[in-house]
């Protein structure tokens, strides 16, 4: 039979390790990014440091601003 | 006598709706060539969309010309929306149906249905599936020229 404190020990690993990932996914989403679907279902998906989504990025921003709460 | 008022929308969030005067500015949108059935479901359906979505900060409907039916903060979206969807269109030859940009300081969405185009700005990290389905159902609900 299993220990209980191994059980325990266990779970309290098992929710550090989803933390974790919850923290890592979140920071991957944090950076800027932009995606464009087309009508052939196609995605394209650029970030802010790529020169050809520069104007994309500065059309968003120019409609991000007014709503921005600060 | 107590009197009932069955109105589920409050009228007090009619006024946020603006009216676009028509020549206030020389390239400012007016829901004038819009037809009036379009432009009333457009405020109609932003009405409901910001009332069901806490992450959505303001939203707009223009056509795909660039003609604002309705916003909800007032302001022109066309000039700044047309930029976008001119910068997401440069990269490739098929129609763009949908945009999702990111930035720190909140996220656009913008959806197509071909003659219509629904933009919103949210919170940063909102759920981009349902913002776009929000968007889509709001197109929807707006009935084409000639349909009405």
């Amino acid at each position: 039979m299993q220990k209980p404190s191994r059980f325990l020990l266990d779970r309290m690993t098992s929710y550090a390790e989803e933390g974790g990932a919850f923290l890592r996914r979140r920071r991957l989403r944090s950076r800027p990014f932009a995606r464009v679907w087309r009508e052939d279902g196609s995605i394209v998906a650029s970030e802010r440091t790529e020169p050809d989504a520069e104007q994309l990025f500065a059309a968003a921003a120019r409609l991000l601003e007014p709503t921005s709460p600060d | 006598m107590i009197t009932a008022i069955h109105d589920v929308r409050p009228t007090s969030t009619t006024p946020i709706f603006a009216e676009m005067p028509a020549g206030s500015r020389s390239d400012a949108p007016s829901a004038a060539a819009a037809a009036p059935e379009q432009v009333l479901e457009a405020r109609s359906g932003l009405d409901a969309l910001l009332s069901s979505s806490a992450e959505i900060r303001a939203a707009a409907v223009l056509t795909v010309a660039g003609e604002q039916l309705a916003s909800t903060d007032g302001r022109n979206w066309s000039e700044a929306a047309r930029e976008l969807w001119k910068a997401a269109g440069a990269a490739g030859d098929l129609p763009v149906t949908q945009i999702h940009v990111a930035e720190e300081a909140g996220e656009i969405f913008a959806v197509s249905d071909g003659n219509m185009w629904a933009l919103a700005t949210t919170d940063r990290f909102s759920l981009a599936s349902l913002t776009f389905c929000d968007l889509r159902a709001l197109l929807r609900g707006i009935p084409r020229v000639g349909e009405a």
